[in-house]
Parts: structure tokens; C-alpha cells; sequence
């Protein structure tokens, strides 16, 4: 056992059948999400707690506080005339459009550009309506905001992963028989993007990959 | 097709709940129950109204979010068949 390594959601057990797809996948991305995830990485962090209990008045609590409450206020005090929903269905469509199983530099970068207009829109003309005390449209209003930005940061990774990688082909890089073409050479890493406001350049984090037992081979259905 | 449904809905927990009419017309057969609230609901908000409140999350029958009673039976008349 190797402390603080879980496998969760998609990557644990199951039977992988003719249902995989959108099936069993997602019933444990529901229920490890749900259920799994907030018990197991809070039972191993509690362990590496080396100091020693922080007081709820710690400044921290009350900026974490003062930052959700004002994302809150500021959707519900936009009072403009469209619903979440067409935001997150223009969205959605953007990315599966120009982010999805093959996409292209002109598409990525188009698919930024039209993002950052449909994130300005959305905070200029948001429609959130919804009672006091349970708003399910503040909730998805507030999802939505968040999708707006990690879609942008999907796109900004495409755009740099010069290369076929996965399920993810980029159409500039294909063998000369339409196959998807790594790179092993130059894209041995994972990034994380951080994201550092609307209309920023995002920061890139890179984290090599070394295969020290495994190293990668070309994997071919034909 | 022209639906009528009567909701149950509540200002907030605490307050006295009511059945509320809704005549939803132009829903199509194809929809799921959850798509016509939807439609419901997109309706609602761009006549300035609350949408009503459901829970839902996969819309593919796998989750089991979707805990609607219809007609006095959870889930709905079919057997073995989730809201969504």
C-alpha cells in the first residue's frame, strides 16, 4: 500500500463491457465523486496534519467566505435577460466543436476568443432567478462561471499539446495513413493550468513524465 | 403535445407549500419527463418567474438523483425506469 495513492472515479475497478461508455464509468464517477473522494483524501490529509488545529477566525476562513459570498451576490445582481442554461449550452458547444475528439490550432484559438466574449456576456447580461434559501440556478449559474474558465484552460491545453496524444488527435499532427501522431520527445509531461483571471494568459505548470519500468509504445489497431 | 401539471412548490422550507398549475404547451413526445421541466422551467425564467426546484444530475439513468414523484408513484408510472 502506498499511502495517499487512491484510484477513483474511471480509473478504479470495474467490468469493462459493451456498457462502459457513459454506463458504469459514470455511475463510479458519480458515486466516488459523491462518496468516495471526500472520505478517502481527507482521512490521509487528517494524518499529515503537522500543525495543530486552526481556529475558524483564522483571516483565511473569512476571505474563502467573503470570495464565495460576493461570486454569489455579483450573478444574482446582474439581473440581465438570459438564462444559464443558453450559456452553458453555447459553451458546451463551442468545445465539443473545437476542443473535442480532433480539434486544430485555428479552431483553439478561435475557441478562446469565442469563449472570453461569451464569459463577458454572461456576466453582463445573466439571468439568475431563484428562491432564498434553495436557488438550484444560482447553483448551476456558479458552475457555469467555473466551466467558462476551465473550458478556456482545456483550450489553452490543447493549443500547446503539439501533438496526437490519446483519444485527442490534433489534425496538424497525423501520420501520413490519417493515424494519430505522438511525440514522445517533446510532450513527456502532464501540465496544470492556472488560472490567473478573465482576458490573462493563464500559467503554465509542467510536470515531467519518466517511465522508468514501462516506456511508451506506439499502439496500433491495425 | 399540451401538458398540464400541478407542482408542489414552497416559497422556502419553512413556509406553507401549494400545488401550482402549469399548462406547458408544444412539448414533444421524444422528451424525457426532466426535459420538459426544463422547458418549463426556460419558459419561467424568461417570463421573469421562479423556476420550479428538482434534483437531477446524469439524465441517463444511472445516477438515481432524480427522486420526482409523479402521480403519487417515485419516479414515475414505468417500471424500472428512472425520471430522467
Amino acid at each position: 500500500m502506498i499511502p495517499g495513492l487512491y484510484a477513483v472515479g474511471e480509473a478504479n475497478f470495474a467490468d469493462h463491457g459493451a456498457n462502459r461508455l457513459g454506463a458504469n464509468s459514470l455511475l463510479q464517477a458519480c458515486v466516488d465523486g459523491y462518496f468516495i473522494a471526500p472520505y478517502t483524501i481527507p482521512n490521509y490529509l487528517a494524518a499529515e496534519m503537522k500543525a495543530g488545529p486552526i481556529d475558524a477566525k483564522h483571516p483565511a476562513f473569512a476571505e474563502a467566505e467573503e470570495n464565495a459570498q460576493s461570486q454569489l451576490h455579483r450573478l444574482q445582481q446582474i439581473k440581465g435577460s438570459i438564462p444559464t442554461d443558453d450559456f452553458h449550452k453555447a459553451l458546451g458547444r463551442i468545445l465539443y466543436d473545437k476542443c473535442g475528439l480532433s480539434r486544430s490550432q485555428d479552431g483553439l484559438k478561435k475557441a478562446i476568443a469565442e469563449i472570453r466574449l461569451l464569459r463577458d456576456q454572461f456576466y453582463r447580461d445573466l439571468r439568475v432567478l431563484g428562491g432564498p434559501d434553495m436557488n438550484s440556478e444560482l447553483e448551476k449559474a456558479g458552475r457555469v462561471a467555473d466551466y467558462l474558465e476551465v473550458g478556456e484552460l482545456m483550450c489553452y491545453d490543447a493549443l500547446t499539446r503539439e501533438e496526437s496524444c490519446g483519444a485527442h488527435f490534433r489534425e496538424e499532427y497525423q501520420t501520413p495513413d490519417g493515424e494519430a501522431a505522438r511525440n514522445d520527445k517533446d510532450f513527456a509531461f502532464t501540465s496544470a493550468w492556472e488560472w490567473t483571471g478573465a482576458g490573462q494568459e493563464p500559467t503554465w505548470h509542467k510536470e515531467p513524465l519518466r517511465f522508468e519500468f514501462v516506456t511508451p509504445s506506439l499502439r496500433s489497431y491495425k | 403535445m399540451q401538458v398540464h401539471l400541478k407542482i408542489w412548490r414552497q416559497q422556502t422550507q419553512a413556509s406553507r407549500g401549494q400545488f401550482s398549475d402549469y399548462d406547458i404547451a408544444d412539448v414533444s413526445p421524444d422528451m424525457s419527463f426532466l426535459e420538459m421541466l426544463d422547458l418549463l422551467n426556460d419558459r419561467l425564467i424568461r417570463q421573469g418567474e421562479r423556476p420550479i426546484e428538482f434534483d437531477h444530475d446524469c439524465r441517463e439513468g444511472i445516477c438515481g438523483q432524480c427522486g420526482v414523484m409523479i402521480n403519487g408513484r417515485a419516479h414515475g408510472p414505468l417500471p424500472n425506469t428512472t425520471t430522467c
